[in-house]
């Protein structure tokens, strides 16, 4: 297998990419600190990602969960800088010791590819329907001084590393000759051609089938093991998450409601609302009756209730979490709780 | 009832205009659904499940009369549907769609969007809604409540109504000509998570208050065995495999649904 791993950055001639090997071998976490991004809303400036906090640590995947209005996209690609122009971000975004929120957008678009890559949800917008998918590799090492024979070559070795077959062939094909998980394979070699150290991945096979779906995510866990990336996966499905993910950041409404390792999280929720996702999945295997549903819909996040923004839904709430916003605690070694009962949830 | 009560969709082929061969050549056609008999019988909730491109939509889309079958016939209670002048048939099936969002004008409210229906089927209209407006304002009241919302929604557009909210719309203004076979193509695949058992409970109660059939077409397996009693996989067009819902998924007999059954997972709290 040896053989299908992408040649390591200096065997090409990348001239400006000196320091690419030692970065990568001193990886480390990305770590989001007080993370808040307000949008002008219709009463004013909201705060829509409010306070956010987490590591992606080197080498695991960490789940970013939650439902429409959570923030979870937002957050995730604040980390790249990719908010919209009205956005007032603060808070710190820390690749080793530089925050790349103040960073300056020279700088993050260096950052972008290099050391931090996306992969959107939808392969076939993502993708330019007018270039070869060779080409669209290529594009992204062609500006760092590598021939166009070199990153033709890089980009077969690519798409053979993400599972795509006879992909010296299909290097000269256009997306829309590709189905939709070759699109999302190609998407993801079109991540990987900067040699990143994170992957943020943006709801990844939403779009796709579920045959195929459990083929990307097995494909995202062995780039993962192999290159010793760090993934920050986003996504709606908790089944997913399951899976893939080492780590788990719930949101809701803007807010962290829960964070710790993934297999404790989802076994022993210390909120209620992560309690109510988890019941809420229909299981395939065995039979189940529908959940007992919780009521409303998720809180909108330019106007979030007062206190805790899930009072309203919450069977646990008391006149407390209507007037007090409860702040993110830990609860035990590793498991945050942003409920003012967690400790009476485990 | 008799044998043929219900939906009976008998050796229906469905086709679209593929490329042309060469820029003056013929078109090809691509057969979406290919001589797939299948039956709702009365009370039943058949699942209907398959990948994107199968022609599970598509015979949803057949149905309600939104393409021509090429093929085939489709009865309802032994009348035929495939007659597009006859539009009574028609009525006792409504369909709901996936994006609730798309599915309700944006420049209708609520209200507007739900009595429609009775300016387009005046004789499946209850009695005096189309000249009275209190009649009219009290009946979609009515339906409003029988899908969970409050009275106040009835003059909301659909932007400002939450997703859920929306989906509960929709299902009112399908009830409004009493339907007796409601076809539900990915009704809660685009909710959030915490909103979609919601709409499923509210499917189910609908069903049973009103003895409906259902077609329900889905991706999420886990779902089908929550509200199917039947399933139908579809897979390139063809009908591959139905049986009742639990013994497709102790005993697949087809190797395709034995790769859907594997591919989908679970909510796996092991290790």
């Amino acid at each position: 297998m040896s053989d299908k791993r992408p040649a390591p950055a200096g065997t090409a001639v990348i001239s400006d990419q000196a320091p690419e090997g030692s970065r990568r071998a001193s990886a480390g976490s990305l770590r989001v600190r007080e993370l808040t991004i307000a949008l002008p809303g219709p009463r004013g400036m909201a705060e829509v990602v409010d306070g956010v906090s987490f590591d992606m640590a080197e080498g695991r995947t960490t789940g970013l969960i939650g439902e429409s209005g959570s923030g979870k996209s937002l957050t995730a690609m604040a980390l790249v800088g990719l908010v919209p122009d009205t956005a007032v971000v603060s808070g710190q975004v820390l690749l080793g010791e530089e925050n790349l929120l103040t960073a300056g957008r020279a700088r993050i678009r260096q950052v972008r590819g290099a050391e931090i890559s996306v992969v959107f949800q939808d392969p076939s917008t993502a993708l330019n329907p007018t270039m070869t998918i060779g080409d669209q590799v290529g594009e992204i090492l062609w500006g760092r001084g590598v021939s166009r024979a070199q990153a033709r070559e890089r980009a077969v070795e690519l798409l053979e590393h993400v599972g795509i077959p006879d992909a010296a062939h299909r290097v000269g094909a256009y997306p829309h000759e590709f189905s939709g998980g070759m699109r999302q394979r190609a998407m993801i070699a079109l991540a990987l051609a900067g040699e990143p150290r994170f992957i943020l991945a943006d709801e990844p096979t939403t779009a796709l089938d579920v045959t195929v779906q459990a083929r990307i995510l097995d494909l995202l866990g062995r780039l993962r093991d192999e290159d010793n990336l760090s993934m920050l996966l986003v996504s709606h499905d908790l089944r997913v998450m399951s899976h893939v993910a080492d780590d788990l950041v719930v949101m809701y409404a803007g807010r962290v409601c829960e964070r710790g390792a993934a297999r404790t999280v989802l076994r022993t929720p210390l909120h209620p609302y992560t309690g109510a996702l988890v019941r809420s999945v229909p299981s395939v295997r065995v039979g189940s009756a529908i959940a007992d549903p919780l009521p409303g819909s998720p809180a909108n996040p330019f106007d979030r209730p007062p206190g805790c923004p899930f009072n309203p839904r919450c069977p646990r709430a008391e006149d407390r979490c209507r007037t007090e916003v409860p702040a993110l605690r830990e609860i035990a070694p590793g498991r945050l709780s942003a409920c003012h009962f967690a400790e009476e949830l485990s | 009832m008799t044998a043929s009560a219900g939906l009976r969709i008998t050796d229906l082929t469905v086709t679209y205009p593929g490329p042309r061969a060469s820029g003056f050549g013929r078109r090809s056609s691509i057969t979406a659904v290919d001589s797939v008999s299948l039956g709702v019988a009365p009370h039943e909730t058949v699942a209907l499940v398959g990948e994107s491109g199968s022609g599970k939509s598509t015979i949803a889309r057949a149905v309600v009369g939104l393409v021509a079958p090429a093929a085939g016939g489709i009865e309802f209670d032994a009348t035929s549907l495939t007659n597009q002048r006859d539009r009574r048939a028609r009525r006792n099936i409504a369909m709901i769609f996936q994006d609730p969002r798309s599915a309700l004008n944006p420049r209708m409210s609520a209200a507007a969007s739900i009595s429609e229906a009775w300016e387009a089927h005046p004789d499946a209209a209850p009695d005096g809604v189309r000249k009275d407006a209190r009649r009219r304002r009290e009946a979609v009241v009515d339906l409003l409540a029988q899908v969970g919302l409050d009275p106040d929604v009835a003059e909301k557009r659909p932007t400002a109504l939450s997703g859920g909210q929306c989906q509960r719309v929709s299902i009112a203004r399908a009830l409004a000509l009493r339907p007796r076979l409601l076809i539900c193509d990915e009704a809660v695949s685009a909710l959030d998570v915490s909103v979609q058992a919601q709409v499923l409970q509210l499917l189910v109660s609908v069903r049973e208050a009103r003895s409906l059939s259902m077609l329900f077409i889905t991706h999420d397996l886990g779902v089908v065995r929550q509200v199917a009693d039947r399933v139908a996989v579809m897979r390139r067009g063809e009908l591959v495999e139905s049986a009742d819902v639990t013994t497709l998924f102790s005993a697949p007999q087809h190797d395709y649904t034995r790769e859907l059954l594997d591919a989908a997972v679970d909510l796996d709290v092991s290790g």
